[in-house]
C-alpha cells in the first residue's frame, strides 16, 4: 500500500510539472519575424521584361528559379567569378527553354521536370578556373536542386556546338546526376571501364580515351561522371561527331612513356629516313599525317613535313590496337545501359530526346526567341 | 524509502524545468526582429544611394599590386546603374594592347541585398567595371593571372554612412573603400578626364623623385609616383633594404593611398599615420589628416642641381632683358663670325645639348669639376651637308638659400673649347658672367611636378629666364 507521503509527493510533482509545462502558455503566435515582401514584379524595373518572362516560362511551368542576377553568396567563394551580362542572360534563358526544358516537356512531360528538374538555375558570367591544375568548371549541380552555368559572357548563340559544350550538354550532364542520385543506374555500368578511371590526371588525357570506351576525357575521371557524360553527349553530339568518336575509339594508341599518367598518346608512327628499325620509330599526331591513294587504289599515309635522304616521302603507319579493349563496343554498351535505365526507370525515350534536340539545335531562330522577352509590355 | 527518493529526484528535475523555462524571456533589446531590421537597413541604404540624383564616386582598389581607379556610379530607381571609368583596362576591353586611359560608360544592374548585413551588389556584368573581378589573364603583365584576374570585388558590405560618404568593404576580398556623393549634374566624361589630367600633372614622368615631408622637415623619398605604385624609403635610410611599396589613386582633388601609411620621423621618433592628400594651390599635396605633412618634389634649387635632370633654356618664355641680353649678344656674335668665315649657314639649337644646361655631371670625365654646375653653350655649325657640334662648358659653384633661391659663382673655370672660343668671342664669357651676376628666385606652377622653373633675378623680377626639364 502506498503511503500518504507517496501520494502527496506525486500530487505535488504533477502540479509542478503542470506549472512547468504551462509556464510558457501565454506565449502567443506573434507576427512573423520576417518582413512582408511583395511578390509582385515592378513594371518600372529595368529588368521587368526578363523577370516577367522567367516567371511565366520557368517558375510557373517548371517551378524553377532562373537566377541571372548573380549573388556570390550562392557560389563557391574560393573562385573569382563575375555575373552574367543582362543581354546574354536573355539569350541563355530563351535558348535553355527551347533546347532543353521544352524538349523534356515534349518528349516526357512538363510534370517530369517539375518533379525531378532542378529548382534553381544560376548563371555565372565567367569560368570557374582552378589554377592549380588548369581546369575549369563548366557546370555544377548541387544536391539535385541547383545547376550553375558558367562562362555565360563568352557564349556565341550562333555556335550550337559551343552552346552545347558549355551549357546544354552541361545541363543534360547535371540532370543525369540528379536522376541517378534519385534512382541508381545498373552497377554493370561501373564495371565496363574499371581500372581505367583516373580522377587526378584526366585533364591530361586526349582522344585516346575513346579507345578505352570513354566519350570524353572527363568521363574517364570517375564512373558517375562517365554515366552522366555518356547520356549528355549521346543527346547533343551530332551523328558526324559520334562517327568521329567511334573512329578514334577503333584505333590503336600508344605512348613513349607509359609510366607517366600525363604522357601524350599517339595513333601513328614512322621510321626515320624510312629505315624500318625499332630504334628509329617515332610517334606523331594525326595533324602531321596526310593520305594519298596510290596507283593500286590503296590509301597510303605519309608524314606531312618530312622526306627521307633520297627525297621520298616518309611513310606513316597506324599504331596497332593491342590493348585488348574494344572502345566502340564499350561505348555502345554504356549507351545501351543508359537507354534501358532511362526507359525502364524513368519512362524517358533517350533516342526521342536526342532526335528532338538534334532537330532543335539546328533550327532555332535566336531573334524570334529573344522577341518573346523584348516584346513584353 | 527508495520510492520517496525517486519521487524527490523527479520533483527536483521538474522544479528545475519550471524555473528555467522562462529564464530567457528577457524583454527584446530591439523593437524589430533581426530580419526586419535587416530589411530596413536594405531600404535605408537603397534610399541613400538613390538620394540627390544617385551619383557617387568610388575610390576602387583591388590588390596592393596595382593602383586604384576612380569610378562614377549613377544609381537609378529602376534597378539600373550607369558605371563610368577612365583607365587603361577600359581601353583594353576595346583593344587588348591599349596602354592609355580610355573613358568608358555602361549600364548594368544593382541591388542592395541582405546577406549577413546590407550589401551593395552589382549583380549583372558591366564590361567597364566587372573587368576587375573577371578571372581572365591580365594582358600587360608578365604573369599568368588566369583564375585570379585583378581580384577586384563587385559586392560591397555597406558599413557606414556619414556626410555623403559611404564606407564600404569588398565582400570577397575585404578591401575597405569609400564612396562619396557627387553632384547629379556632373558630366561623367568631363569629370573623369579631369581626374586623369590631375594624375598626369601630379606625378610627371620627368620628375623621378618626390618626397613626403613630415612636420619636422624629415623626408621620405618617393619614387614611382607616375605609376601610382609609390616606393618609399626614409631619406636617411637604406634605399635597398628599407623601400616599401604603397599603391594609391588620384581622385578629383587629391590622392588616396589604399591603406594608411605609418611613417616614423627618424629625427624626433614621432610616428604619423595618414592616408589622404588634397591638392594645394601651390601644386603640392597636403595631408588631410595632418596638414603639416606634404608631398612635393625636391626644393626648387635642389631640382636645378639634381644629377638625374638637365634644364634647357626656354627662349620664348624668357624675358628679353637681363641674362637674355647677354645670350642674344652671343648669338649675334656667333652668327656674324660664321658669316665672315664663308660658312653657308649657322644654326643655334637650344635642345638638350644647347643653351644653358645645368648639370653637375654633364662631363663625367672631368672629375675636377664634379659637383659643380655646368653651363653648356653648344653651337651647331652646318658646313655644306655636315653639321659640327661645338660644346663649350663653363663651371660654376652653386649657392643655395632656403628652398627657392640660387646663385651661381663663376671663377673663370671652363673646358678647353670654352677657353679657346672665349678668346675669339668675348660674348661667350660674357654670358657666363651674366649668369653669375645675380641671385635668382625660383618658382614653378607645381611644387610636386616642377617641369618648368622660372628664375627671376632677385634684384629685378622683370629679368627672368625659364628652364624646361629634361630627364637624363
Amino acid at each position: 500500500m502506498k503511503s500518504m507521503k507517496y501520494y502527496l509527493m506525486t500530487l505535488l510533482m504533477a502540479a509542478i510539472c503542470s506549472m512547468a509545462l504551462s509556464s510558457c502558455s501565454d506565449d502567443k503566435f506573434t507576427e512573423t519575424i520576417f518582413p512582408d515582401e511583395e511578390d509582385v514584379l515592378d513594371p518600372t524595373s529595368a529588368t521587368y521584361q526578363l523577370d516577367k518572362w522567367l516567371r511565366e516560362n520557368y517558375l510557373e511551368v517548371y517551378n524553377l528559379d532562373f537566377r541571372y542576377k548573380m549573388q556570390d553568396v550562392g557560389t563557391n567563394m574560393n573562385y573569382e567569378l563575375v555575373p552574367a551580362t543582362y543581354e546574354n542572360s536573355i539569350d541563355l534563358a530563351v535558348l535553355a527553354k527551347y533546347l532543353w526544358f521544352d524538349v523534356y516537356g515534349k518528349v516526357v512531360s512538363p510534370e517530369f521536370l517539375k518533379m525531378y528538374g532542378p529548382r534553381i538555375i544560376h548563371l555565372i558570367g565567367s569560368a570557374a578556373y582552378n589554377p592549380s591544375n588548369g581546369s575549369m568548371i563548366l557546370g555544377l549541380a548541387e544536391g539535385g536542386i541547383k545547376v550553375s552555368l558558367f562562362r555565360v559572357n563568352d557564349m556565341d548563340v550562333n555556335d550550337f556546338e559551343m552552346m552545347n559544350e558549355y551549357y546544354f550538354k552541361t545541363m543534360h550532364h547535371e540532370f543525369a546526376h540528379i536522376l541517378h542520385q534519385t534512382k541508381s543506374y545498373p552497377v554493370e555500368f561501373n564495371t565496363l571501364s574499371v581500372g581505367h578511371y583516373d580522377g587526378s590526371n584526366w585533364t591530361s588525357r586526349g582522344d585516346e580515351v575513346h579507345s578505352l570506351g570513354f566519350v570524353t576525357n572527363y568521363a574517364s575521371s570517375a564512373f558517375r561522371e562517365d554515366f552522366a557524360e555518356t547520356i549528355a553527349n549521346y543527346i547533343v553530339l551530332t551523328d558526324a561527331q559520334w562517327d568521329r568518336i567511334y573512329e578514334l575509339a577503333a584505333r590503336g594508341w600508344t605512348t613513349d612513356n607509359s609510366d607517366d599518367p600525363t604522357a601524350s598518346y599517339y595513333c601513328y608512327f614512322y621510321y626515320s629516313n624510312n629505315e624500318i628499325d625499332e630504334d628509329k620509330k617515332n610517334y606523331i599526331n594525326e595533324s602531321d599525317v596526310f593520305t594519298e591513294v596510290d596507283e593500286d587504289g590503296v590509301t597510303q599515309l605519309y608524314y606531312r613535313t618530312q622526306r627521307d635522304s633520297e627525297g621520298n616521302r616518309i611513310k606513316v603507319y597506324p599504331v596497332p590496337d593491342t590493348d585488348g579493349i574494344d572502345g566502340v563496343a564499350i561505348l555502345q554498351k554504356k549507351i545501351e545501359i543508359a537507354r534501358t535505365w532511362l526507359r525502364d526507370d524513368w519512362g524517358v525515350d533517350l533516342d526521342a530526346l536526342r532526335e528532338e534536340v538534334q532537330y532543335r539545335q539546328t533550327h532555332y531562330d535566336i531573334e524570334a526567341l529573344r522577341k518573346q522577352v523584348t516584346d513584353i509590355k | 524509502m527508495k520510492k520517496f527518493l525517486n519521487i524527490s529526484i523527479l520533483l527536483l528535475v521538474a522544479l528545475t524545468m519550471g524555473f528555467t523555462s522562462c529564464r530567457t524571456e528577457d524583454k527584446d533589446l530591439f523593437e524589430d526582429s533581426a530580419a526586419q531590421r535587416l530589411a530596413k537597413s536594405k531600404e535605408y541604404f537603397s534610399d541613400i544611394l538613390l538620394d540627390k540624383g544617385g551619383k557617387w564616386q568610388l575610390e576602387y582598389f583591388t590588390t596592393t599590386s596595382e593602383p586604384g581607379y576612380i569610378y562614377l556610379f549613377t544609381f537609378a530607381s529602376d534597378g539600373s546603374v550607369t558605371i563610368s571609368g577612365e583607365n587603361k583596362y577600359i581601353g583594353q576591353v576595346l583593344s587588348p594592347s591599349n596602354t592609355d586611359p580610355v573613358y568608358g560608360s555602361a549600364v548594368s544592374m544593382w541591388e542592395v541585398i541582405t546577406d549577413n548585413g546590407p550589401v551593395l551588389s552589382l549583380n549583372t556584368y558591366n564590361k567597364f567595371f566587372h573587368l576587375f573581378a573577371d578571372p581572365h589573364d591580365i594582358y600587360d603583365t608578365d604573369y599568368n593571372e588566369q583564375g585570379y584576374g585583378h581580384e577586384g570585388d563587385y559586392e560591397f558590405d555597406l558599413m557606414k554612412y556619414s556626410n555623403d560618404t559611404l564606407y564600404i568593404e569588398g565582400k570577397k576580398h575585404g578591401v575597405s573603400m569609400i564612396m562619396t556623393r557627387v553632384a547629379a549634374d556632373v558630366d561623367d566624361h568631363q569629370y573623369l578626364d579631369e581626374v586623369v589630367a590631375l594624375k598626369d600633372s601630379l606625378f610627371h614622368a620627368k620628375i623621378p623623385t618626390n618626397f613626403i615631408n613630415l612636420p619636422s622637415g624629415y623626408r621620405y623619398v618617393v619614387n614611382g609616383g607616375a605609376s601610382l605604385m609609390l616606393d618609399l624609403y626614409p631619406e636617411t635610410g637604406d634605399p635597398i633594404s628599407e623601400t616599401e611599396s604603397y599603391n594609391a589613386l588620384v581622385t578629383h582633388d587629391g590622392l588616396t593611398f589604399m591603406y594608411p601609411l605609418i611613417l616614423e620621423d627618424r629625427n624626433t621618433g614621432e610616428v604619423y599615420e595618414f592616408q589622404k592628400f588634397s591638392l594645394a594651390p601651390d601644386g603640392s599635396l597636403v595631408c588631410r589628416e595632418n596638414p603639416e605633412i606634404t608631398i612635393t618634389a625636391d626644393a626648387l634649387n635642389g631640382m636645378i642641381t639634381d644629377t638625374k635632370l638637365q634644364w634647357k633654356l626656354n627662349t620664348t618664355k624668357s624675358s628679353e632683358s637681363g641674362f637674355m641680353e647677354a645670350y642674344n649678344a652671343l648669338k649675334d656674335q656667333l652668327l656674324a663670325a660664321n658669316k665672315n668665315n664663308g660658312i653657308t649657314q649657322v644654326l643655334l639649337y637650344f635642345d638638350k645639348n644647347l643653351g644653358p644646361i645645368v648639370n653637375p655631371e654633364a662631363q663625367p670625365q672631368d672629375q675636377v669639376h664634379a659637383g659643380q654646375l655646368v653651363l653648356s653653350v653648344t653651337v651647331k655649325v652646318r658646313v655644306k651637308t655636315t653639321t659640327r657640334t661645338i660644346p663649350c662648358l663653363f663651371y660654376f659653384d652653386v649657392e643655395k638659400e632656403g628652398h627657392d633661391v640660387i646663385g651661381f659663382k663663376f671663377n673663370g673655370e671652363t673646358d678647353n673649347a670654352a677657353a679657346q672660343y672665349s678668346q675669339n668671342f668675348d660674348k661667350l664669357p660674357g654670358l657666363a658672367n651674366s649668369l653669375a651676376s645675380s641671385k635668382y628666385k625660383l618658382s614653378a606652377a607645381s611644387l610636386l611636378a616642377p617641369i618648368q622653373i622660372k628664375m627671376e633675378e632677385a634684384s629685378n623680377s622683370s629679368n627672368y629666364i625659364v628652364l624646361d626639364v629634361i630627364r637624363k
